[in-house]
């Protein structure tokens, strides 16, 4: 089996760097980015392209990765139970990435949400 | 209020027509979104199954490797052997994806599914026949 390059993994990476624009607080696994921008949306945070994560790096044990930027200030748009996050480049309608939350979370419309500690995205090289 | 109450949004719907149509070969396609008009559109994504809870479905040869147990599935709730778990078809490390397609309708400003299916042209077709719902 092939050892895939760091150019290779920086290139798919670097479109989560680039192109993300929003984050998503989400009621279940979003499986399109309808899902996740509006029909499994509980929350919104709206980075703008460039603002979601940061650039490649070395990632462990191997591959790279890229790192979530951190937030405090998204909205809760519609309470319910978030169970997942996923990230979207909204300027292309992409679903570009999604994650479990460690636990379920009751959330209430109006209040605030966030991403205390950033998480790897890692791409591993092989 | 909605202006449809949908009781089951994974329930296949009945296919309006066998022919797709002009209108629909023209909608917007860029490979992803199809937008069929403001308030319809069609979206690939992976098919949402659910399945027991096994050691050999969680192996990673069928399922992502975030399925796992003690670990949430696709709705959020925690993954217990032997119990039902609902996953994505993401694809496992000898299974590929299954792709299926999402029809949306939009309704009070959200986007809500209405329909899945595996034929991406009966998913237009069907799509189509929501156009009159603005």
């Amino acid at each position: 089996m092939p050892v895939l390059g760091d150019r290779v993994l920086d290139l798919g990476l670097t479109v989560l760097d680039t192109e993300a624009t929003h984050f998503y607080l989400n009621s279940s696994e979003p499986a399109t980015f309808t899902a996740a921008s509006s029909t499994n949306k509980l929350g919104t945070k709206d980075f703008g392209a460039g603002g979601c994560f940061g650039s490649p790096a070395a990632g462990s044990p191997n591959g790279r990765k890229v790192t979530s930027n951190t937030f405090t200030d998204g909205t809760v748009d519609s309470s319910g139970t978030a169970t997942h996050v996923s990230s979207t480049d909204t300027t292309n309608s992409r679903l570009l990435l999604t994650a479990s939350l460690s636990s379920s979370q009751a959330v209430t419309s109006g209040n605030t949400w966030g991403i205390s500690t950033g998480f790897d995205a890692r791409i591993p090289n092989q | 209020m909605a202006l449809l109450r949908i009781s089951n949004p994974f329930k296949r719907a009945n296919v309006v027509s066998s022919e797709v149509t002009e209108e629909a070969v023209a909608a917007v396609d860029d490979g992803n979104v199809v937008q069929i008009n403001d308030i319809v559109r069609v979206e690939p994504g992976p098919k949402l199954k659910r399945d027991i809870a096994t050691k050999e479905l969680l192996a990673n040869a069928i399922t992502a490797k975030h399925y796992q147990f003690g670990q949430p599935d696709a709705m959020g709730n925690i993954i217990v052997e032997g119990e039902p778990m609902t996953y994505l078809a993401w694809g496992g490390d000898e299974t590929g994806r299954e792709v299926t397609y999402y029809v949306y309708l939009l309704v009070n400003g959200s986007w809500a599914q209405m329909a899945t299916y595996d034929d991406r042209a009966a998913a237009i077709i069907y799509a189509q026949s929501l156009k009159g719902f603005n």
